[in-house]
């Protein structure tokens, strides 16, 4: 086979481009060893190139989080600055009021912070999951110790329509379904009533909840999962939800959502893969 | 008096921690690292030790073997809330553990556990009724009163605060405790109204206008 020494200082400076992140294409269809080579070198330079793209796409993801993150601490932060700064001289009525207020904000960001920090774990996969067999019923009695309180003010309901032993980490669970049923409950009117129901199929075993809301539309789903995208809601970073996820993924599961409409709540199903 | 060891890195969660139990009448002696820890555990005697699991010059567990050998109750303080080392301190015989960040109240009531402190508690009685902890169950004579979440709540505050002035602020701080949702004070009006019409006659909750309620 001859080799033209002009081509192959011609492929040496492409790949040197290629490495250095330009665009280089040197296939040329034609038959040949050389051509295979080519080929080759084109797939090599570009999975190369695609990996970088990913990298940088991370890279620009983590910067957003972490923005993100700041944003969401900085107003409290803010707020608390200010108060104690106010507090100094204030008469005594203003200064409870202030304090007050402090601690509302305090209690925000430890949310927060543990938030944070169990998605961190879980992204980072070092959560160790115990799987036990459990009883929907017992799973829901463990999420309502930290809701009665709030369900009582709305005078709402859950009934859990049908029980079901699932094998799955406890206390996760039991987080992630906290996380569904206040979502449940602030979507839901007062004096209503959620739903929890529960079943399986071949594939995996189910836990629903079903609020009483107006149901959502298919557009709304995508963003409810998404990391501080409903930030704006009252009490909320728009971070329960994504935990809930991140809990269901980490375990082997996944979060599905029926939207309902017409009359009917969305309905949150919590999947655990057999 | 009981003397409690604090053995913390953090100067101003040791600061709150020792001024609080001081002011519970404990006797509290703080130190910033283990070295400090077994100087002082050397010299007096402890009735209870609140560890932190990360201390300057190793782990809180190496000063635990230490102290179980003198039979001095131990309950962790701290940030690390993984479930296996929770567990691991529990095989290793800590009296209780507990994770930062904390309520200084829930911090007392297991430090009386672990001090065996505690006066039963677990049968409370307001006025003509009778608070059964354990089970959740209110009583009035043979007739069991039916209570909401937070109707419930709001008399075992009452009855664990009887005879004293409690200020609406105090109240609504103690339900956020408890729920971690904040109600709002007009919330608290609403349901100390229907405590009353439930509970009748058998307790009297006292409205201090413009302050809070008193009972008993």
């Amino acid at each position: 086979m001859w080799v033209n020494k002009k081509e192959l200082l011609s492929l040496s400076e492409g790949i040197r481009a290629a490495l250095d992140g330009q665009p280089f294409d040197p296939r040329d269809d034609r038959e040949g060893a050389l051509s295979i080579l080519k080929n080759d070198i084109y797939t090599l330079t570009h999975a190369g190139q695609e990996q970088r793209n990913v990298l940088e796409e991370e890279k620009e993801r983590l910067a957003e989080y972490l923005s993100d993150i700041s944003h969401q601490l900085k107003t409290p932060v803010s707020s608390i600055l200010l108060m104690t700064e106010l507090m100094t001289d204030a008469p005594e009525k203003k200064q409870r009021e202030f304090l007050l207020g402090i601690k509302k904000e305090i209690r925000h960001m430890e949310w927060l912070v543990s938030v944070l920090l169990k998605m961190a774990k879980l992204d980072s996969s070092v959560v160790n999951f115990h799987v036990e067999e459990i009883l929907v019923s017992d799973l829901l009695g463990e999420a309502l110790k930290s809701l009665d309180i709030i369900l009582d003010i709305r005078n709402q309901t859950i009934r859990l329509s049908h029980d079901l032993s699932i094998s799955c980490d406890k206390k996760w669970t039991v987080e992630a379904m906290i996380n569904l049923l206040k979502n449940a409950s602030e979507c839901s009117g007062e004096n209503s009533e959620i739903v929890i129901a529960s079943g399986q199929n071949p594939l995996y075993d189910w836990i629903s909840v079903t609020d009483a809301g107006e149901g959502l539309k298919r557009e709304q789903i995508a963003g409810l999962f998404r990391r501080f995208e409903s930030s704006q809601k009252e009490n909320g970073y728009g971070i329960g939800l994504p935990l809930a996820l991140s809990v269901m993924r980490a375990q082997n599961g996944d979060i599905e959502v029926v939207p309902g409409g017409n009359g009917s709540g969305a309905t949150f199903f919590m999947k655990f893969y057999k | 008096m009981k003397h409690i060891l604090v053995v913390e890195d953090d100067a101003s969660i040791a600061e709150a921690l020792t001024y609080a139990l001081e002011k519970e009448g404990y006797r509290t002696t703080h130190c910033r690292a283990i070295t400090d820890a077994l100087r002082v555990t050397a010299a007096s005697a402890f009735d209870l030790a609140l560890l932190d699991m990360q201390l300057p010059d190793g782990s809180g567990r190496e000063m635990a073997s230490r102290l179980k050998s003198d039979h001095i109750p131990i309950l962790y303080v701290t940030v690390v809330d993984d479930e296996d080392e929770i567990v691991r301190s529990f095989d290793d015989g800590a009296a209780d553990y507990i994770t930062k960040p904390f309520r200084m109240r829930e911090l007392l009531s297991r430090i009386k556990k672990a001090l065996h402190e505690n006066s039963g508690g677990e049968i409370l009685t307001i006025g003509g009724a009778v608070i059964d902890v354990g089970a959740g169950r209110v009583c009035i004579g043979e007739r069991e009163i039916s209570l909401t979440a937070l109707e419930y709540r709001l008399l075992l505050i009452f009855a664990q605060n009887q005879s004293i002035l409690l200020e609406r602020e105090q109240i609504l701080e103690r339900i956020w405790d408890i729920s971690g949702n904040f109600v709002e004070d007009n919330t608290l009006t609403v349901y100390v109204k229907r405590l009353r019409e439930k509970l009748g006659d058998a307790v009297s909750i006292t409205t201090v206008r413009g302050i809070g309620y008193r009972v008993g």
